[in-house]
């Protein structure tokens, strides 16, 4: 099965842009500009890392998307993007939990390493969960 | 900050002979020069006693305004950049002519260059509005000065700068950020040079001793012997944005004064009624807070 990516940006060109990388890439990928539709998506599909935009709307309530997905997605890696952003609230993201953040304009040779090793990492996550299971 | 606006005013007051523009904090050594200093200066006359937040409030207005602007830039860059690495990837993949696709990814490494010059400028304006937190440590004092004296004779090759390290022994170490001092420094010391082309600019430093005599800060002074500062310039002199010199920024001594502020120090202006002016920089001694 494809890796599933899904990327939260209300700049459309910008989510169109990664959606064209990854799926060069061999990711399948979603695209969404706001808050309440990428909620949405969430609740019906599964994805393993979610790409958000920090500013939504001009609010930093990406922030608060990568809160709710990393309290009710717990397989899905977060990374956040950001043009600007408050650094402490972008570092205590990362903090509890968020993989990384990524600055605007970022280099696509970065974003493909960058989800690559979010893959890699959330892949390892599940096997040592299941073998400690089992 | 009541008290603290206070102890400002009060500082003022004490002062009645002087032309001073500043920030203080409390528990810093006052920086008004000392007696001895005084009277070898020509008498000075109060223009105004600023309130002390404004221009702080003025430099987070500021930030603020950077921060907006680098999201308003930022995000169509990083739309703009994306699919010129795009078009880019598909181009290598897609064109057999090597000398045709040379072409093409000339100009694109061209427009690549100019958005990156684009962010260069956005992450300049936010650090030079937003200073952060200062990492604060014991700080030789001297060894700033000498860092920051040696980088302005470097940009301002022409310039006079007299720095007599005096009882340098006695200084004691202070409770800094070096890399912000050094800055501080070098903005003051710039100023002064540009002030005064080929006149001097120079360097004091004491330790400023509390009631009981010990050592509660260490006071740097630098002078120059310019034009002085004209009476509408000296009550914006610490405002965001405003120079009197062409293509500057105006955002060096705002960020000065934040610098400062943050660290527990102080940074004041004065001017005489003859040529030139003095900046005055305070910083607490190490040990009294930490």
């Amino acid at each position: 099965m494809l890796p599933r990516v899904l990327v939260v940006d209300d700049e459309m060109e910008l989510g169109h842009v990664l959606s064209d990388l990854l799926e060069l890439e061999g990711c399948e990928v979603s695209v969404c500009s706001d808050i309440t539709s990428a909620r949405d998506k969430l609740a019906g599909d599964k994805f393993d890392v979610a790409m958000l935009d920090v500013y939504l709307s001009e609010s930093p309530i990406g922030l608060d998307l990568a809160r709710h997905i990393l309290d009710e997605c717990p397989d899905t890696s977060v990374i956040l993007m950001t043009g600007y952003a408050d650094e402490a609230e972008v570092d205590a993201a990362c903090l509890n939990g968020a993989y990384t953040c990524i600055a605007k304009p970022f280099s696509l040779e970065d974003v493909v390493k960058v989800v690559g090793m979010a893959l890699e990492r959330g892949s390892a996550e599940r096997n040592s969960v299941s073998a400690g299971s089992g | 900050m009541a008290r603290k606006l206070l102890r400002l005013t009060l500082i003022m007051q004490q002062k009645p002979a002087n032309n001073v523009i500043s920030c203080g904090n409390q528990g810093i050594p006052r920086l008004s020069p000392s007696r001895g200093t005084r009277k070898s200066r020509q008498p000075l006359q109060v223009v105004r006693a600023p309130r002390e937040s404004l221009a702080t409030e003025r430099l987070e207005a500021a930030g603020r305004l950077a921060g907006w602007l680098a999201h308003q830039i930022n995000n169509p860059l990083g739309a703009i950049s994306g699919n010129t690495q795009l078009l880019a990837r598909r181009l290598q993949r897609d064109i057999g002519d090597p000398d045709a696709l040379r072409a093409y990814l000339r100009h694109l490494e061209a427009i690549q260059s100019q958005i990156e010059r684009c962010t260069r400028i956005t992450g300049e304006v936010l650090s030079f509005t937003r200073p952060g937190e200062p990492d604060l440590r014991k700080t030789d004092v001297l060894e700033v000065i000498a860092e920051a004296v040696e980088l302005v004779r470097y940009v301002h090759p022409d310039s006079r700068i007299a720095f007599d390290p005096g009882n340098s022994a006695e200084l004691p170490e202070v409770r800094a950020d070096g890399e912000w001092l050094a800055r501080v420094m070098f903005e003051v010391l710039s100023n002064a040079a540009q002030a005064c082309p080929k006149g001097p600019v120079t360097i004091e430093v004491e330790a400023v001793p509390d009631r009981r005599g010990r050592s509660s800060g260490v006071r740097i002074r630098v002078s120059d012997s310019g034009p002085g500062i004209a009476d509408d310039v000296l009550p914006r002199i610490f405002d965001p944005f405003f120079s009197t010199r062409d293509k500057a920024r105006g955002l060096g001594l705002t960020l000065s004064l934040e610098m400062m502020r943050k660290m527990g120090g102080a940074l004041e202006v004065e001017r005489s009624n003859s040529r030139g002016c003095v900046f005055t920089i305070g910083i607490p001694v190490w040990g009294r807070q930490n």
